[in-house]
């Protein structure tokens, strides 16, 4: 470390740094008034209830909603969740259970936590590539499969995390009881985990909604589809992400053996 | 709730906290951290647990056979692209349809310099966000705080774009870019049409999204500094910024610098909001007020309407490029975080 400056310029540099972080922090909150604010501004005109229930009217006229944009996405997410969420959770269970050590499961985790990061637009010209080329068309079920391996390596990654917060007690009891290995899984330690796992799942799916405009559909645009695509992912993050943790915060592990 | 992405990042450190085997002195590397489970599992057993072993086994396995089928079929598919243009695609800027030539110079150094400047911008940003919500903030106010900067995180990046279309781009083209002209103009970096839409406004945009990612992260690591630490180092007369810049900071550095390769990772590959406000032109400039492109925007932008093989292999083979470039960079980034965890110093 350097000598000790004065105490005066050490007082100083210290307000100034003071000064500018809570100058950041402000202008991150700003931000997040100014583009919501925008957006609600904007969009809260269109929102009615023609909104959610209407097709879109032609271009010129006025009126007219979304539904069908709404009831795809609904749609598409739950298919790509039924194609990823037991691929992710059977393969995040090999790495908790024996991928801990040795080449294969670091090889695993490895490519995993890159996918994670991986482009969505290269997930989405690669499912262009294996499923709209040689179907001859775009589809819902290839929008699925996109979005689905765009979850994967998030939903593997949480479930081996949670996994291994599951006290080892548990598992010495139940394997003490006799059970066989596979059992004890899906008897004990899945649902022991389960809520962690659910937490992880369902913040993958609300990545997902942003997402969905990768699948090279014409991306139709007005502030009111802004608002609502970040209304909805916000709330599906926040009810899904926040009562889970909560309940799983509340339950005693034991109880929620005795009970779930 | 900072996004599915940071989950491995932020639970990374309380596993290795409570472990943390202090070093022996001078031994040999401490072993890899020790399973939870003493004693593995059966590798044998009844069959119902070789069956369970064998189906996890096999979706694992799953997930690299995913990853090597992604990169053959996009090797495949750019065939005509990779037949026609050699190595050559990399290093030319050219990209004519009319003519079929391409080359993937301009969008490779558009997606550099966009990701650049984001990262130049966000990281400091978020450091400072981070302190202040860690130190500086009262109590009260921390957690609505902290809340209000991972909501950040959770805006779609179409809303960014669209965003920094209509209000930051008219911003950047009235005031901000005059003023960098008059101030900073003597460099090439800053001479130009001031026309909004440009490579610093894309980065900017990019900025944006990833400062609450970096920031929440940060965050967590900074709250995770054991609190004797810290009132050693204020019992000592350190002021906060000491303590923050020679406690904290060196503490939590492998959270950190996993943070911004997360944002990293991010913006190199975002889409949408790049889109909206990268002007779209297939040229390098010195100039970050000229209209650029990102390997994203151009597969965005031109994707559903290439005619062609040669245009359509180009194409793809953009999009193997970007996922080669994050490959590279995150994957250096992994074994440089994990070789850097091996010491056993901090979180």
């Amino acid at each position: 470390m350097a000598a000790p400056a004065d105490t005066r310029t050490r007082e100083r540099v210290n307000a100034a740094v003071i000064g500018i972080s809570t100058l950041a922090a402000l202008a991150g909150l700003g931000m997040l008034v100014w583009i919501l604010g925008d957006v609600a501004l904007k969009g809260v005109r269109a929102i009615n209830w023609d909104f959610f229930t209407a097709l879109p009217a032609p271009p010129g006229e006025g009126g007219g909603g979304l539904a069908n944009a709404i009831v795809g996405t609904l749609v598409l997410t739950v298919v790509a969740a039924l194609l990823a969420v037991p691929f992710g959770v059977l393969a995040g269970t090999y790495l908790a259970e024996w991928g801990q050590a040795g080449r294969f499961g670091a090889a695993v985790r490895y490519v995993s936590d890159i996918l994670v990061s991986a482009p969505s637009i290269v997930v989405g010209v690669f499912v262009y590539l294996v499923m709209v080329e040689p179907m001859g068309n775009f589809s819902g079920l290839s929008g699925a499969v996109a979005l689905g391996i765009i979850m994967i390596p998030v939903v593997t990654r949480t479930t081996e995390e949670m996994l291994r917060l599951v006290p080892p007690e548990m598992r010495e009891a139940t394997l003490a009881l006799g059970a066989p290995y596979w059992k004890m899984m899906l008897g004990v330690i899945y649902r022991a985990a389960a809520a962690g796992m659910l937490t992880g799942i369902l913040l993958a799916v609300a990545t997902t909604y942003g997402l969905a405009a990768l699948m090279g559909m014409p991306p139709l645009l007005d502030a009111g589809i802004m608002l609502l695509a970040f209304l909805f992912s916000a709330a599906v993050g926040v009810i899904f992400g926040f009562f889970p943790a909560r309940k799983a915060a509340r339950q005693d592990p034991i109880e929620a053996l005795r009970y779930e | 709730m900072s996004g599915p992405p940071a989950a491995p990042e932020t639970a990374a450190p309380p596993r290795a906290a409570p472990g943390d085997p202090r070093p022996t002195a001078g031994g040999p590397p401490p072993p890899p951290p020790a399973p939870v489970l003493d004693g593995a599992p059966p590798r044998g057993g009844a069959l119902g647990d070789r069956v369970f072993r064998g189906l996890t086994f096999a979706f694992a396995a799953g997930i690299l056979a995913l990853l090597a089928t992604m990169f053959a079929v996009l090797w495949r598919a750019s065939g005509p692209s990779l037949e026609a243009f050699g190595w050559g695609f990399l290093t030319t800027a050219a990209w004519n349809p009319v003519t079929v030539k391409f080359g993937a110079l301009a969008a490779i150094g558009g997606t550099l310099i966009s990701t650049g400047i984001a990262l130049l911008v966000a990281v400091p940003v978020s450091l400072g966000i981070a302190l202040f919500l860690a130190e500086i903030a009262p109590v009260r106010v921390r957690t609505p705080f902290g809340v209000a900067i991972e909501l950040l995180a959770a805006i779609p990046s179409i809303v960014y774009g669209m965003w920094g279309l209509f209000v930051l781009a008219p911003l950047m083209s009235d005031h901000v870019q005059p003023f960098l002209a008059r101030t900073l103009g003597f460099l090439p970096l800053f001479t130009g049409p001031k026309m909004g839409i440009g490579m610093l406004t894309a980065g900017l945009v990019l900025a944006l999204m990833i400062v609450p990612f970096i920031a929440a992260v940060t965050r967590d690591v900074f709250r995770m500094v054991p609190g004797t630490l810290k009132e050693s180092a204020y019992g000592m007369g350190a002021t906060t910024w000491e303590v923050v810049k020679d406690i904290m900071i060196p503490y939590g550095r492998k959270g950190i610098y996993g943070a911004v390769f997360l944002g990293l990772g991010r913006a190199l590959g975002e889409t949408m909001a790049v889109t909206f406000v990268i002007g779209n032109a297939h040229r390098l400039s010195w100039s970050l007020f000229a209209p650029g492109n990102s390997i994203a925007s151009t597969l965005a932008n031109e994707f559903t309407e290439a005619d062609g093989d040669v245009y359509l292999a180009s194409l793809i083979e953009l999009g193997l490029v970007l996922f080669v470039i994050t490959f590279l960079i995150l994957g250096a980034a992994q074994l440089w975080l994990r070789r850097m965890a091996a010491p056993g110093k901090g979180v």
